[in-house]
This record gives C-alpha cells, sequence and structure tokens, in this order.
C-alpha cells in the first residue's frame, strides 16, 4: 500500500502503521518522526560528507550493503512464503516480476493490475478469498 | 513569503503525480518558472544528495534550507511533500479498516501481496546488482571474476546462512557487515 499510494514509500509506510495503532493522532507523529530524520540527516549533510570520504567509512558501507541485500531478501522470502499460496499467488508473482523487470510500466499500474485480476478472480468463480 | 508559500504550493501538488521522476519533469518544463528548480540547481543538489537512500521528491524539498529560504524553506517544502500523503492514507486506512474483513477487499489482496512480493523482490535485485555482483564490471571485460567478486559473495552467502540459523535484530547483521566490510577493507 505504501507504494502504490501518493508519497513517499517510507513516509506513506508509517503514516499507516501510525493510524492503525493510534488513529490520526499516531499518523501524525510517525511521520513527522520518519520525515524529522531525513530532514536532521540532511542538516548534518556537511558533516556527513567529509565523512563519508573517509576510505574507512567506504570500507563499511560497502560491507553493509552486502548485508543489506542479505536482509532484504530474507524480507522478500518471508513476504512469499505468506502471500503467495497458491497457483494463482504464483500467477501474479511472475506477472508482477516479468511486467517490473523487463518493462517500463509503473509500479502503479502493476499493483492496480494485481488487485483488480484478484477482485475478477473472486468475481469469475473462486468464491473462496 | 510568497516563495515559501510557493514551494508548499508546489510540492503538495507533485505529491499526486504518480512518481517522483513526473514531479521533476513538470519542474523541469514549466519554462524557468521556478527560479529554485533550474537544470543547474537540480545538478548540484543531485550531486550533493545524489548517495542518499531513495533518491526522491523530499531530497529536493529538503534542500532549500541549505540553498535557498534556510530552515523555514525546508520545513514547508517538507510539510508540503508530506501533509497530502497522510490526508490522502488516512482516508485509505479508514476505508480498509472498515472492510478489511469484506471478501472483495480479500480477494484484491490475493493479488495485491504476491505483485508487492515480485516488486520488492526486482528492486532486492537492483541492489544485488550494484552492492554483491557487478554486472557493468563484467560487460566491460568479459570475466567472471568481474560478475563475482569473491570478498562480497562469501560475505552475502555466509551473512545468508547464518540469518536463516540464528534469529538477531536485523542490526546485528548490519553491524557485522559494516565491521567485516572495514576489516576486510571491501
Amino acid at each position: 500500500m505504501g507504494q502504490c499510494t501518493p508519497g513517499i514509500i517510507a513516509v506513506n509506510v508509517s503514516t499507516f502503521i501510525g493510524y492503525y495503532q493510534k488513529g490520526v493522532l499516531g499518523a501524525l507523529v510517525s511521520t513527522s518522526a520518519s520525515s524529522s530524520v531525513a530532514d536532521h540527516h540532511h542538516r548534518d549533510r556537511g558533516i556527513h560528507q567529509n565523512f563519508a570520504s573517509l576510505a574507512i567509512v567506504q570500507h563499511a558501507l560497502a560491507g553493509l550493503r552486502v548485508g543489506v541485500c542479505v536482509l532484504v531478501l530474507t524480507s522478500v522470502y518471508k513476504l512469499i512464503k505468506n502471500g503467495v499460496k497458491d497457483g494463482f499467488g504464483v500467477a501474479m508473482f511472475i506477472f508482477a516480476f516479468v511486467l517490473s523487470l523487463f518493462t517500463n510500466i509503473s509500479v502503479v499500474f502493476i499493483t492496480l493490475g494485481a488487485g483488480l485480476l484478484g477482485f475478477l478472480k473472486y468475481k469469475l468463480g473462486g468464491k473462496k478469498a | 513569503m510568497s516563495l515559501l508559500i510557493q514551494l508548499f504550493l508546489e510540492f503538495s501538488r507533485s505529491v499526486c503525480l504518480p512518481s517522483a521522476a513526473l514531479a521533476t519533469f513538470r519542474f523541469y518544463t514549466a519554462g524557468g518558472k521556478y527560479t529554485w528548480f533550474t537544470v543547474e540547481n537540480v545538478s548540484r543538489y543531485d550531486r550533493d544528495f545524489g548517495i542518499d537512500a531513495g533518491r526522491d521528491g523530499r531530497q529536493h524539498g529538503d534542500l532549500y534550507r541549505l540553498y535557498h529560504c534556510r530552515h523555514s524553506g525546508s520545513l514547508v517544502a517538507t510539510l508540503g511533500l508530506v501533509l497530502p500523503s497522510i490526508a490522502i492514507i488516512i482516508v485509505i486506512a479508514h476505508f480498509l479498516k472498515q472492510f478489511s474483513d469484506s471478501p472483495v477487499v480479500k480477494a484484491i489482496f490475493t493479488g495485491l501481496k504476491p505483485a508487492v512480493a515480485a516488486l520488492i523482490l526486482c528492486a532486492a535485485l537492483n541492489l544485488v546488482n550494484v552492492s554483491v555482483i557487478n554486472l557493468s564490471a563484467f560487460q566491460a571485460s568479459g570475466s567472471l571474476m568481474d560478475l563475482f567478486p569473491l570478498k562480497n559473495i562469501i560475505l552475502f552467502a555466509v551473512l545468508l546462512f547464518l540469518t536463516t540459523k540464528i534469529k538477531k535484530h536485523p542490526i546485528v547483521w548490519i553491524a557485522l557487515s559494516a565491521a567485516v566490510g572495514v576489516l576486510l577493507q571491501f
């Protein structure tokens, strides 16, 4: 949902989580928190630029990027385990994967299409959703 | 003051476009209407902000503190970018909460969940392409050693094994990979 609603993905996700936990106030607080981190980050930019040019930081960041890849892939594995449960799920997964990797179609249309196909499947026969 | 209002309104409107690229394009093609969004400025912003994760509208929103309006500009541009999203998402979240037990919503999610997993996998593969393997070096040299830098592959495999076997907070793995990066001179 964070990806297909307008705005910045991280901020959108924080708004959703805040809203589900504590209503409108929760949404406002979590959004302020996620935005202010970026704002502070930019304020420290001058220091950050000097810091980032150090060789030791470059090495740490290169190692860290590999770690981030592993964490993201394990999260994707969990998402697949929870979300892809039948033949239709596999088809939707391949549909979105191929379109995203090999075409320039916006993710908005891919997610909308996948949602629509889920709805059509429900309407055209499969009673259990 | 008028510049602050303009920043707020323009960044609010840019959120409603489906991608940051389109928002940027709109600023570009405004025929010099925005003195704070010229090709030269954006190149400078991209240079200064280019390594930030998730290059999108907010980077461009935030940087007015640095280059133009200082603190008030940064705050107003960021607010302009964030507020419309909050309003839209609160409405969507409200309806989702109300209809979460509806079979139609559940049916829509049977299509959405696998698609979102696939989209995140694509993003992850792009990350792997930059951080673990080196496709551009391989295309230039044709050597498999360039495609699979040994240190990266070993760290990747070891971390993958460890994360499946040992349950630790992600920050532990992040810190460990950064430490290995420093020790082995990645």
